[in-house]
């Protein structure tokens, strides 16, 4: 009985390659290679298996012995030939010496990567810079109705990474700008840093009805009437706001940089 | 014919004298104790995949325009590490087969892994003398979950996009050496292209080899100390009974080898993983929802996702938020996940060797701290699908926040005081009578029972 | 809808088509609003349209438009039966908690790309087989764990059991 079902199970096998081999040669699908594969591999795997329970004779005892090797006063080992005082300071000498070839080894490190201050202080807005979308396009007034948003960038960085923005339009009767920031929101239109201040996930969801920023990696809520102070969810910080005004002839325009560090914070973000 | 070749060996190299002693080596029976071969397995299929994958995939952020076959990326604008991830799954014979058969093989291998240390934690087989081996287990862990991470990496789509930036902010979090450290690491200012070919060689060369090198050392010990088995007739500490490697176990492996693969390969087939041709090529300024990692960074996720929004600020310097979940949390779990043999070896005072398992029921201390970890390890994983939660079961993800927030701490102590209440009474309860057996020892050697 | 305030239900109309011209055209009278687009598919391109998705839409309601959670109980909701019109109108007037896109924004040309794109999210089918609902690392490794290391354990059961 045993050994009929070996012999169907390797059968099978045979086939399921057959089988495999015209399937990949006929590019058929990805369920049927898959399957014939695994049919292939299991009808080996089941005789193996099957045929393995006919070997042997039950259990074996194998004796463990001891493990630690018996001690022997006429070879004493690798720890015994390094001690006493001349060999000790001699090994020490050469410890230290190694220790700083070592560290000086280390500093090819350095070329490895640019030491990331200033990019994480400063982004590519700077005052008069135009806004544009993600197309490059200018942004005027008049681009969003109110409860509408956008991801802008500065003029020519279109798609940079730390300078990503969203502009928002919301009714600016209802917008609590903070003190100083009275004029950084020509007609209701206001713009945040996109980079969560978390993780640094982009903030990608609006809810107009709601006048929230959802960051959708882990919750992050921001309300985007009052300076985009965080409401729920683990961002310590409201998102850094974008000064911007709009120009005689309509375009909206960037008065300066943002205010501090965009995105997470490190350890050094307030000096 | 095997005898002759064997022989001509032997001539040689005298192989014999190692191959006798080999075939005779006792296994130990149980179903638990072929996990730590299950994750070996898929740790091979991982290799035969991966070797195939790396002829097509080209780790490189410059950017291409897609002109193969799956239109709806037609003409776009995507870097070459995604570009050829689409062109292996839609354009190569039996790449995407591959591909998932791969990608699914690294999910098993870490579960397989979990599982294997979990069964090693509760039957204490991790005690003197096998605590270098739970060190290098837990390593393996660990550069098992780093190379999955920089794997599902390297196409360079939104998905993994957004887990690169996340893993950015955390590096930068760390305080004084941060900012230096995740510049160094990536390559620059986030974002750096950089960090596709970085990875590549991560995940292809030296994490690899690392987890072969340290896999060896596994089990060379595994060899040295033999395995540990469950108390029962016959089994005492000086002797190891069941199997011998040949030709009994040796078959038996060689079919749970095939059986695994059958399944990896299976699931490869019939289960659709990480289309990245619906996640599209990573943006910085993009981001889809729901946003997860790969299961096993889940408790991460999860940390980050509950941990309130403290941030500590004095002197004009901070400590940021994610610093806690990020890099606090892990932290901490894997210094006491490796130390464990240490410590519980000088909080019970217990240096003596033993090569017989504990039931878990009969020590309530170890069994009910590891499954308190659990549970608080299991709030966080579900922590971490907050929002596809709150969405499939139409609830506020708010609500399911805060709610996991009190789980969290309130869970993993229940679940150890009723684990610990149950152990304590399976342990010392009504007391069993013994039964009258006879044991025959068989003329291998082996010992059965004859009724 | 009793409450404005809760989520929408997509459910069968209780209105006849006609009943629901007539009502548009009443609302209509009362003040200005959008237009019901002109949508046609048939001009839209596809891979413009994923792009455009993947920019403006796929942040709330999922690379794969399966829907996605929004705060305190409300959600972006899976795309998979919205028709081309409806789709237009929803980016035109912006239900709910949805940001209004006008048509300096995306003009009329670009709706028909990402309703064309949408509408190819519904009909194709999945090329790596079954899609567990194309939600992602989630039912991923819940399959992982239950149907692969699931199935590994009682083959592994399997084995021991049918040596002894």
């Amino acid at each position: 009985m045993r050994d009929r079902a070996i012999i169907i199970s390797l059968l099978a096998s045979a086939a399921a390659s057959v089988g495999l081999a015209i399937a990949f040669l006929a590019e058929g699908g990805l369920a049927a290679q898959g399957i014939l594969l695994a049919i292939a591999l299991a009808g080996i795997g089941t005789a193996l298996v099957m045929w393995a329970h006919t070997l042997g004779e039950g259990e074996v005892a194998e004796p463990r012995g001891e493990l630690a090797t018996p001690t022997d006063p006429e070879s004493p080992g690798p720890g015994a030939t390094l001690s006493g005082p001349s060999r000790r300071s001699f090994v020490g000498s050469l410890l230290g010496a190694i220790g700083a070839l070592a560290v000086a080894l280390l500093s090819p490190i350095k070329s490895l990567g640019r030491s990331p201050e200033s990019a994480l202080r400063h982004t590519k807005w700077a005052a008069g810079i135009p806004l544009v979308d993600a197309d490059g396009h200018r942004i005027f007034l008049g681009a969003l109705e109110i409860g509408g948003v956008a991801t802008v960038f500065p003029e020519g960085y279109t798609g940079d990474a730390v300078s990503q923005a969203l502009l928002l339009r919301v009714d600016p009767k209802r917008l609590q700008p903070l003190p100083g920031r009275e004029d950084w929101s020509p007609d209701g239109y206001i713009v945040f840093s996109k980079v969560c201040t978390h993780a640094g996930c982009p903030v990608g969801l609006f809810e107009n009805t709601r006048d929230q920023l959802l960051c959708p990696c882990h919750q992050s809520t921001f309300n985007v009437l009052a300076g985009a102070k965080p409401v729920f969810g683990p961002a310590p910080r409201p998102l850094p706001q974008l000064p911007i005004t709009a120009t005689t002839d309509g375009a909206l325009v960037a008065l300066g940089d943002f205010p501090e560090p965009i995105g997470p914070g490190f350890w050094n973000r307030d000096t | 014919m095997l005898r002759e070749v064997g022989a001509k060996l032997d001539e040689r190299t005298g192989s014999n004298r190692f191959l006798q002693a080999a075939m005779k080596k006792v296994f130990p029976d149980h179903w638990s104790f072929l996990l730590g071969e299950v994750a070996l397995y898929s740790f091979v299929v991982l290799l035969a995949t991966g070797v195939y994958l790396t002829f097509f995939f080209v780790p490189d952020a410059e950017p291409i325009t897609y002109t193969g076959s799956y239109v709806a990326l037609d003409g776009i604008t995507m870097s070459r590490a995604f570009e050829s991830t689409l062109r292996l799954s839609f354009d190569v014979r039996a790449g995407l087969l591959i591909r998932q058969i791969h990608h699914w093989a690294a999910l098993v291998f870490i579960a397989a892994i979990v599982a294997h240390l979990m069964r090693i934690f509760f039957t204490g087989a991790f005690r003197k003398p096998r605590e270098i081996n739970w060190v290098i287990g837990v390593a393996l862990l660990l550069l098992g979950i780093v190379n999955g991470f920089a794997g599902y990496s390297l196409p360079d789509d939104l998905l993994s996009g957004t887990g690169l930036r996340i893993a950015y902010s955390i590096a930068q979090s760390i305080p004084l050496l941060g900012p230096w450290l995740a510049s160094l690491g990536f390559g620059g200012p986030y974002p750096a292209p950089e960090i596709i070919p970085r990875l590549y060689t991560l995940h292809i060369l030296l994490v690899p080899a690392l987890i072969v090198a340290v896999l060896s050392v596994h089990l060379a010990l595994i060899v040295r100390q033999k395995h540990t088995q469950f108390p029962g007739p016959g089994r005492t500490e000086e002797n190891v009974v069941g199997t011998p490697l040949w030709p009994r176990f040796a078959a038996k492996s060689t079919g749970l080898f095939l059986m695994v693969s059958a399944t990896l390969v299976a699931l490869g087939g019939l289960f659709q993983i990480n289309p990245i041709w619906l996640y599209g090529p990573y943006h910085p300024s993009q981001v889809s929802a729901p946003a997860q990692p790969d299961w096993y960074m889940g408790w991460l996720e999860g940390a980050l996702r509950i941990f309130p929004n403290w941030e500590i600020r004095a002197f004009g310097f901070e400590i940021p938020n994610v610093f806690f979940p990020g890099v606090l949390l892990p932290g901490i779990t894997f210094g006491i996940l490796f130390a464990w043999p240490f410590l519980e070896a000088r909080l019970t005072g217990d240096h003596q060797i033993h090569h017989l398992l504990d039931e878990p029921s009969a020590r309530p201390w170890r069994t009910s701290i590891g499954l308190a970890a659990l549970s608080f390890f299991m709030v966080l994983f579900i922590a971490g699908s907050n929002d596809v939660i709150a969405s499939r079961f139409q609830l506020s993800v708010n609500a399911v926040t805060y709610t996991l927030r009190v789980l969290v701490l309130i869970v993993p102590p229940l679940v150890g005081a009723v684990a610990y209440r149950i152990a304590t009474e399976r342990s010392s309860g009504p007391p069993r009578r013994p039964t009258e057996e006879t044991i025959v020892r068989s003329e291998g050697g082996g010992f059965h029972t004859h009724d | 809808m009793a409450d404005p305030g809760a989520q929408p239900v997509r459910k069968p109309s209780p209105f006849t088509s006609d009943e629901i011209d007539a009502i548009v055209a009443y609302v209509a009278s009362l003040g200005a609003g959008p237009d019901i687009p002109n949508v046609d598919i048939t001009i839209g391109d596809l891979a413009r349209g994923g792009e455009l998705f993947r920019t403006n839409c796929a942040a709330c309601h999922g690379a794969a438009a399966g829907g996605g959670a929004l705060s305190y109980g409300r959600n972006a909701p899976e795309l998979y039966q919205a028709s081309p019109i409806e789709i237009g109108e929803a980016i035109r007037s912006g239900p709910g908690p949805m940001p209004i896109f006008d048509d300096t924004q995306l003009n009329s040309g670009e709706i028909n790309d990402v309703a064309r794109y949408v509408t190819a999210l519904q009909t194709d089918g999945d090329p790596g087989g079954f899609g567990l609902g194309r939600i992602g690392p989630v039912p991923e490794g819940l399959v992982a764990w239950i149907l692969g290391l699931g199935s590994i354990l009682v083959i592994t059961r399997l084995i021991e059991r049918s040596s002894r």
